[in-house]
């Protein structure tokens, strides 16, 4: 499934990326770096000037800011581009991730091929899942820990661990 | 409008009230937020003596005393059961480490129905709901299990609640009679594979 997938898009996480997963489908995310806002060149109070979609899409917002920021720190540490860290976030999605990279010259190629080689480690994937979780619609909600929580009741399922509904620790009596 | 000015509920033959009673809030106990047994049989007999017929539960309320409580005041009004359409859930789990004492797995599916029949002192449920989308079990697995109970006479209507849409789509059609064939014939596949290869 092509879709629009990325770091600063991820409501495609509510209904279709599951879907894919479950039903065993590839998806392609086109726009890996929403309009270049993910490439490294747009930085908080400051203005583009490189950039041909700037006229047409405007700026970042506030809020998108703070993962750019994220997205930019993680590349410092690893000494590449926030492009090749926000592909390398994608690549590590469950199931067949594929993003669709785009370029107007050749250095823009490079800087995204960058993301190849760019291996994120559970703490920098989970700051980057963190600083960027999108605001679901329901039922999506209810599907992440609640869910493990309700299923399975403090045990580790599929490598997925839960806790227990805190009820059933408050009292014993059953019925 | 009135509670006895009934609805059939979708595409079936099920006639409900137009509003349902949930009965999340029957007990006292923790996680409920609710009341006492006596004010929960007063608001249940209030409902039923309105003309309403649609009785809401699950497996968890209040650790399983909001279904003791319906039971009990069924059991203690004879003749009143048949009358109502009475509905649980199954998928949330009671038994702290065993993985296998909630979600949608046939074995599990089962022992939750049985408990949930125990406490509601009957021998059948009306509309049994999955409660939430359990993403680890096949869904032709719950659906199979879940027309067997069907079969059987231990639940007449299913259920889904909180699912994702593709995974409500995908059992809606499993539950049409050549989805279900379908699932019987890759079953008989699977069984002739056996320890000694492909049968």
């Amino acid at each position: 499934m092509q879709v629009e997938y990325s770091l600063l898009a991820r409501t495609v996480e509510g209904e279709i990326a599951p879907f894919a997963l479950g039903q065993g489908l590839g998806m392609v995310p086109w726009s890996p770096l929403k309009n270049g806002f993910l490439s490294g060149k747009y930085r908080r109070g400051t203005q583009v000037t490189d950039s041909a979609r700037a006229a047409f899409v405007g700026g970042p917002t506030d809020a998108e800011f703070t993962v750019i920021d994220t997205v930019a720190a993680i590349a410092d540490e690893l000494g590449t581009t926030s492009a090749a860290v926000s592909l390398a976030w994608l690549r590590a999605r469950q199931g067949t991730v594929v993003p669709i990279i785009g370029a107007r010259r050749v250095d823009h190629l490079e800087r995204n091929l960058a993301g190849l080689d760019v291996t994120l480690g559970p703490a920098q994937l989970r700051t980057l899942d963190e600083v960027s979780a999108p605001t679901l619609n329901y039922p999506a909600p209810m599907h992440g820990a609640l869910r493990a929580m309700l299923q399975f009741a403090g045990t580790t399922v599929d490598g997925e661990p839960s806790t227990i509904y805190p009820p059933l620790v408050q009292s014993d009596t059953r019925y | 409008m009135s509670l006895d000015h009934y609805v059939t509920l979708g595409r079936s033959g099920l006639r409900v009230s137009p509003f349902a009673l949930g009965a999340m809030t029957f007990g006292e106990d923790p996680g409920g937020a609710g009341c006492g047994v006596e004010e929960s049989e007063k608001i249940l007999a209030t409902y039923l003596d309105r003309g309403g017929n649609f009785v809401d539960t699950a497996n968890f309320y209040t650790n399983g005393h909001s279904e003791k409580i319906l039971g009990d005041w069924f059991a203690a009004h004879p003749g009143r059961r048949g009358h109502v359409v009475l509905a649980s859930k199954f998928f949330t789990n009671l038994f702290p480490g065993d993985p296998n004492g909630g979600g949608a797995g046939r074995t599990s599916i089962i022992a939750q129905l049985d408990e949930t029949l125990r406490r509601l002192r009957t021998d059948y449920l009306d509309l049994y709901w999955l409660h939430n989308w359990d993403k680890n079990t096949p869904i032709e697995e719950t659906m199979r299990a879940l027309d067997d109970l069907v079969r059987i006479g231990k639940i007449r209507y299913i259920g889904f609640s909180n699912t994702p849409a593709w995974v409500t789509a995908q059992a809606n059609t499993i539950a049409l009679p050549q989805g279900l064939d379908a699932i019987d014939r890759s079953a008989g596949r699977i069984l002739v594979v056996g320890p000694h290869g492909r049968g």
